[in-house]
């Protein structure tokens, strides 16, 4: 099937791998080598994780709470289901849960897919995210 | 008939965590959780414990972040499977919680729509997932 004949959510669907993240025209700092994976499901359940570039050390057999703040600090971490609005161009995250506490329900994200990258901006944000197709 | 690998692809539900034979309460009633495996090798873990976490202000304080990361798995990274040995092993690339990195090799078993992981090592202690379909 040729790329414009298929619909936005088939082309979300699999693992993107994290690419980085922009805004106001600067990087986002999540150190120099950031790791991440979004991945959209067939059946309409989603999940990412992106873990900054720094050094989660835990020193004795327990984390201490400081540990726990530099190793939770900046660290995207939840899954749930999505849904796509072709029409708006947007997929919304319904979280199921959320790593970072006090943080939950829906994320709108409006999408453009280019090539084998995806582009990921929340609404009334100069923030984009970019992912790369895992193949 | 598909290899093991082959099943393993797609995304599963978490049941729950069993220590022989009992459901293992530390991640209180009903924890949420998914693991997907890629065609490609690649993987990601959630297990979220049922509890609410609060947050008094904009960013957790060190205490809050510690209750907060309690128990909760949150790991991605790549695996590889072997058949003969019935493993699957999960290459971490990231991981939430403090000094966890390297690999985790847990025992496979098939179960209908289940999947049964075992922590290597272990006896009694199982992860209980679902395909989600």
């Amino acid at each position: 099937m040729s790329e414009p004949s298929r619909s936005a959510r088939e082309r979300l669907i699999g693992a993107w791998r994290y690419v980085g993240t922009r805004i106001n025209g600067g990087n986002w700092d999540r150190g120099k080598n950031p790791k991440g994976m979004i991945y959209y499901g067939p059946h309409g359940e989603m999940s990412v994780q992106i873990a900054p570039d720094v050094e989660r050390k835990r020193a004795g057999a327990v984390m201490t709470p400081e540990e726990a703040f530099v190793a939770l600090r900046d660290y995207i971490a939840y899954f749930g289901t999505y849904t796509v609005d072709e029409g708006a161009g947007t997929v919304t995250h319904h979280r199921d849960d959320n790593l970072q506490p006090g943080e939950g329900g829906d994320l709108v994200r409006r999408y453009e897919l280019i090539g084998d990258r995806l582009v990921l901006r929340p609404p009334n944000s100069t923030m984009e995210v970019t992912w790369e197709r895992i193949k | 008939m598909s290899s093991d690998r082959e099943r393993l692809i797609g995304s599963w539900r978490h049941i729950g965590t069993r220590i022989d034979g009992k459901a293992d309460g530390a991640r209180g009633r009903s924890p949420k959780g998914i693991i997907m495996y890629d065609v490609y090798g690649h993987m990601a873990c959630h297990v979220s414990p049922d509890r609410e976490i609060a947050k008094a202000g904009k960013e957790p304080t060190p205490d809050e972040a510690k209750a907060a990361l309690a128990d909760h798995i949150a790991y991605f990274g790549t695996y590889s499977v072997d058949e003969k040995a019935r493993t699957v092993t999960h290459h971490k690339q990231g991981s939430i919680q403090p000094g966890d990195k390297g690999d985790v090799v847990r025992g496979y078993e098939f179960a209908g729509d289940r999947l049964i992981l075992r922590p290597a090592g272990t006896t009694g202690h199982e992860i209980i997932w679902e395909r989600i379909k």
